[in-house]
């Protein structure tokens, strides 16, 4: 039975030329997934927010839009409150109340629910999500996917029909993804509601959805199940978008059915019956001189408080791209604070290019030794234009105004961003603005740049810009040192890894010898080649290692 | 900790009664008797709140006590036995009496206030004010969720800017440049989320009429219990008040402590409430060790 069907839909934004929309044509059948994917900008989260009456954007629309055979627009405000529920992307910003019981009860209290239903409905809820535990606690205690799950929660527990979700786990890291997903997949599989959500990590939930629809510039570029959709999109431009073993499948020009998950890959791999040839040989990088030396280091937030840093040993060396991994909460971000010298550990030694860090005085440390890219942005920026913001930078560097344009010309050309060099850097898009503050924390020319998640909340196609930037940066001469959860970045970038958990570095090595000695904190191709080809981390690896089977076996 | 005591999960109508009464009491009744009751009661439930926290706070008390006791009489010249004279003025036993007597006030009410706070709690507040006016409740609630919020944000910021190199100096002009460039920054980056949080709002149906208020707050036997007790307590003050037979007078001599019907009734009813809260966790704890030992 269908539930929602658009036709002919067209929508431009006021003051804009082209169309945000054009010809969007599709149906929802009552208990699909649907999996709405493109790159940013492509018209998704303007598609989704049309769909929900009360945050329809402004601007101009033609085309249907009925939604269980009535038009939407002419539906009741308490009817759409009540069967359409909206997730968004940022678990900060959606949470309304200050504890989780309120959260909870906040749409139900909207739309005038009493008093004994509502406590029925959080009792319920809280059970089905298992976060009885939490409801009596404050809403900023809760951890970034917590509050994600308290977000689908609520919206769920005015028992919507149709349940939209706009990337909402574009700020998770990988475990918390999978476990909101795997909560997606249960709402859909054993409640049988309708599901319509547009993602960047589609690993998961490219096999999983029951539709697939793939925007490009406002229109839709394919439509229908993952096979379809995988058959008409290999070899073209958003290949980047299929799962690791629908790419591994297409570069070694695989016939017929596509693998889509990591099991069907597997199953491919070892139908293609290679021999365990060309394992790529792990070089021994010659240790260059350590830039940053960190020694028993010893940190916690407040005396009674536990220690989040427990003996944290690392030295990282010149020259290389060191990709620091570990799921939340096991003090990544913390180490990066202590390694930038904002936060103070309070035992142990950290020197930086062999001098102590406390003996860098005033900003001396960061003119020219060391930058930080924060995990948010936006928190970089104090100007209301770009250019103003860089200028501002270069004066405190103390440079003159002919050495400071000379520099931002530099670096704006270098990231290409000199297009957006008189706007409000809080307008940018995320992909944007990340560039934006890149090049700002480049202006003091540093010697180490330590990133905080910068893959966090951009696309995987304007990841793949940001690893290879970096790579060019580490090139000339910089040494990086990036915080990431994200173990396909650091598989395909990084040139040497560690693992932190529990306050201390657990393993450390080259990307190669590094993924393939764990088995589940790896990537995807690590996943679909193990035991079948050994040593490869990335999909290139794999193919390459195909490629070279087939031709030893001619 | 304090959600495992008995009179933190009292309903917070009660609460609110049973504290008036007390404020009330230590404040207007001008008698040594309340006054020293409401700060005994005080003093020992503020100590179970806190048990060794109180240790530390008991001198800053002690001190605030002598402090406000020793300043009456050099400013009040009242009374008529001189104790000594000091810059030609009478420092008076009158004023020394009355100046205790406005300390006991002072400070019972700072420790009933310091309670109040560890009792009455954020979500009460919320309960309470959300009653008379929903929006007001739902605006502490969301106050509430934002400051902690602010204050992450304010640090994050600052770590931002000090390691792109824009805190020059250690001179306090810098720093406050310094401070008010992060305010600055994180008022907009506010200003973009309180958009997010109105959709994130009107998505969820926020605006329409007859929306309801849920609490989790139910009101007992033992609610009604604590809020008669504290509401004839509180109206057996106001009478003691306006009849002016229960008080005092300092100057110009100390009159003598009333004993009158009404006045006794006061001392017996003011002293209940006063160490109610004690006597429950008393039986509290009693009931619990009864249970330990049959278990």
């Amino acid at each position: 039975m269908e539930i929602l069907h658009i036709e002919d839909l067209n929508f431009k934004y006021p003051d804009n030329e082209s169309f945000a929309l054009k010809e969007i044509s599709f149906t929802v059948n009552k208990g699909d997934f649907v999996l709405v994917c493109g790159r940013s900008g492509c018209g998704k989260t303007t598609l989704l927010q049309l769909l929900k009456p009360e945050i329809a954007p402004f601007g101009e629309m033609s085309g249907k839009i009925l939604f269980k055979s009535k038009d939407l627009k002419e539906g009741s405000m308490l009817r759409s409150a009540r069967e359409i529920g909206f997730v968004m992307q940022s678990p900060e910003d959606q949470v309304v109340t200050d504890k989780v019981w309120h959260e909870l009860a906040f749409g139900l209290e909207n739309i005038g629910a009493d008093a004994e239903r509502i406590r029925l409905k959080i009792a319920e809820i809280a059970a089905f999500f298992g976060i009885d535990s939490w409801l009596t606690e404050n809403t900023s205690q809760l951890s970034g996917g917590q509050k994600q799950i308290l977000s689908l929660a609520s919206v769920l527990a005015m028992d919507p029909e149709l349940l939209i979700l706009d990337e909402p786990t574009a700020q998770l890291d990988p475990i918390a993804t999978e476990n909101f997903i795997s909560l997606l997949i249960k709402i859909n599989r054993t409640l049988g509601k309708t599901i319509i959500i547009a993602e960047h990590s589609l690993e998961e939930l490219f096999g999983a959805s029951d539709k697939i629809l793939l925007l490009n510039n406002g229109m839709i570029t394919a439509c229908g199940t993952a096979q379809e959709v995988s058959q008409s999109i290999v070899k073209t431009d958003f290949e980047f978008l299929l799962p690791a073993s629908a790419r591994i499948f297409s570069q070694t020009e695989g016939k017929g059915m596509i693998p889509i998950s990591v099991k069907e890959g597997r199953k491919y791999l070892t139908d293609l019956n290679l021999k365990q040839i060309n394992k790529p040989s792990n070089k021994d990088s010659d240790k260059a001189e350590p830039v940053i030396e960190m020694k028993n280091i010893m940190f916690r937030y407040g005396k009674d408080l536990n220690d989040v840093l427990r003996d944290l040993n690392l030295e990282i060396y010149k020259n290389e791209f060191f990709c620091l991994l570990g799921s939340n909460g096991t003090g990544k971000t913390t180490a990066v604070n202590v390694m930038a010298g904002t936060a103070r550990p309070y035992s142990g030694t950290i020197k930086i290019l062999n001098k102590p860090i406390k003996s860098y005085k005033g900003n001396s440390l960061y003119n020219g030794v060391l930058s930080v890219l924060p995990q948010d942005p936006a928190y970089c920026f104090v100007k209301t234009t770009l250019i103003d913001d860089y200028y501002c930078c270069c004066k405190v560097l103390g440079l003159n105004r002919h050495e400071a344009v000379k520099r931002i010309e530099m670096i704006m050309e270098k990231l290409k961003i000199k297009e957006f060099s008189t706007r409000n850097p809080l307008d940018l898009s995320g992909g944007e603005r990340q560039k934006a503050a890149l090049g700002k924390v480049l202006l003091s020319q540093p010697e180490i740049l330590i990133l905080d998640e910068p893959t966090k909340a951009i696309d995987s196609f304007a990841k793949y810009e940001l690893g290879k930037f970096l790579s060019e940066l580490v090139e000339n001469g910089i040494t990086i040192v990036a915080v990431t959860h994200d173990v396909e970045f650091a598989g395909e970038f990084a040139s040497r890894c560690g693992l932190l958990s529990d306050g201390k570095i657990a393993g450390v090595g080259a990307p190669q010898e590094f993924f393939c000695s764990v088995d589940f904190y790896t990537t995807a191709a690590r996943r679909i080649s193990k035991g079948i080809i050994d040593g490869c981390v990335t999909c290139e690896q794999v193919v390459k290692a195909c490629k070279g089977g087939e031709a030893l076996e001619e | 900790m304090r959600i495992h005591f008995r009179f933190y999960s009292f309903h917070p109508f009660a609460l609110v009664v049973y504290y008036m009464a007390i404020l009330f009491g230590s404040m207007f009744i001008v008698n040594p008797v309340v006054r020293l009751e409401a700060l005994l009661g005080g003093v020992i439930f503020l100590s179970l709140i806190r048990k060794r926290r109180m240790v530390s706070d008991i001198w800053f008390y002690l001190i605030l006590f002598i402090l406000i006791w020793i300043t009456n009489p050099l400013f009040s010249h009242n009374g008529e036995t001189p104790l000594f004279f000091m810059n030609g003025n009478p420092v008076t036993l009158e004023a020394f009496k009355c100046g205790a007597s406005i300390a006991a006030a002072i400070l019972a009410s700072i420790i009933w206030f310091a309670s109040a706070a560890e009792i009455i709690d954020d979500e009460k507040i919320v309960y309470l004010a959300g009653r008379f006016f929903p929006r007001l409740g739902l605006t502490i609630s969301m106050a509430l969720r934002f400051v902690p919020r602010l204050k992450k944000d304010f640090s994050a910021c600052e770590n931002a800017q000090k390691t792109a190199g824009l805190l020059t100096s250690d001179s306090f002009f810098d720093r406050l440049k310094f401070k008010l460039g992060i305010l600055m920054s994180v008022s907009a980056k506010s200003v973009e989320s309180s958009v997010i949080i109105s959709r994130s709002m009107r998505a969820r149906g926020y605006g329409m009429k007859g929306s309801t208020a849920y609490s989790r707050f139910f009101l007992r036997v033992s609610d009604v219990v604590l809020a008669v007790v504290s509401l004839i307590t509180f109206v057996a003050e106001i009478i003691a008040v306006i009849s002016g037979k229960v008080g005092i007078e300092f100057y110009p001599s100390v009159t003598e402590l009333p004993v009158n019907f009404m006045a006794v009734s006061t001392y017996i009813l003011y002293g209940i409430t006063a160490f109610l809260p004690t006597i429950i966790e008393a039986t509290e704890y009693l009931k619990w060790k009864y249970y330990i030992s049959k278990i």
